[in-house]
């Protein structure tokens, strides 16, 4: 019979290496496209989830059963992606950029100019990370508001805000390069 | 819902669908290339000894201490 989660999750809060283990393949897919979805590269996503479970497995005493696994993982993951923007500055904002050359989604919006599409993906790398990490959860990937705030550790009203913000900048950006959407 | 609000959601769905069509959303079932418990185990087994600056500072501190004081050797010992 397998084993409950409760009694792994119990089990690495104190340290066993085995349930640190059966954590990690349970949830590195899933704190991989957490990830990937802020840094929009597979590459640095893979790096920084072995990042994230190192942190993981170092905080494994703080961790508290009853709040659920994965949200203390995004909220681990998120500093690390956001340490990491810090460290690399325009590599990481270039990431972002670069996401532009991913196949667009099948229905995407023939009015929308591939040189658009590149303006605005250079517009939001320009973007400060904290703005653009809420604003690609929140709005990009449309995550929930309640998720964002909880792996950025505020408020939801700040999340609202920082997205505002980010759209806010946004736009003044693409005004500035004569595009108004 | 207030004006504002109305007019910032409004604002916001306009953006989403641009932002989008720029940056495409991250698929559901993306996944790793690779099976990255390896590289975790790597990474679990290269902890040095000693990775802080503050360890090395300490260090340097106690040898200057014994050196300076030689009879702080019996307290040290003492406390170890």
């Amino acid at each position: 019979m397998p084993e409950s989660s409760t009694n792994i999750l119990d089990r690495f809060r104190h340290g066993d290496p085995d349930a640190f283990e059966s954590l990690f393949r349970e949830y590195q897919a899933a704190v991989y496209r957490w990830i990937l979805r802020i840094v929009r590269n597979p590459a640095t996503a893979e790096e920084l989830t072995v990042e994230t479970f190192w942190r993981i497995y170092r905080s494994h005493a703080r961790f508290e059963p009853l709040r659920g696994f994965m949200p203390w993982a995004r909220r681990i993951a998120t500093h690390a992606a956001l340490d990491w923007f810090r460290a690399h500055g325009a590599e990481g904002a270039r990431s972002v950029e670069l996401a532009v050359e991913l196949p667009a989604s099948p229905a995407a919006d023939p009015g929308v100019s591939a040189e658009m599409r590149i303006k605005i993906a250079q517009a939001f790398a320009r973007l400060p990370p904290l703005l653009r990490i809420a604003a690609l959860l929140a709005v990009v990937d449309e995550r929930p508001h309640k998720e964002v705030a909880e792996a950025l550790g505020v408020s939801v009203a700040a999340v609202k805000l920082r997205v505002f913000r980010a759209l806010r900048k946004l736009r003044k950006d693409l005004e500035r390069q004569g595009i108004r959407p | 819902m207030n004006p504002h609000d109305q007019e910032q959601r409004n604002d916001e769905e306009r953006w989403k669908a641009l932002l989008q069509q720029a940056l495409p959303p991250v698929s559901a079932d993306s996944e790793p290339s690779r099976d990255l418990w390896p590289a975790m185990l790597a990474r679990l087994h290269a902890v040095p000894l000693m990775s802080h600056w503050f360890d090395w500072a300490l260090l340097a501190a106690l040898i200057a201490l014994v050196a300076i004081f030689p009879a702080s050797i019996s307290v040290l010992l003492y406390y170890l």
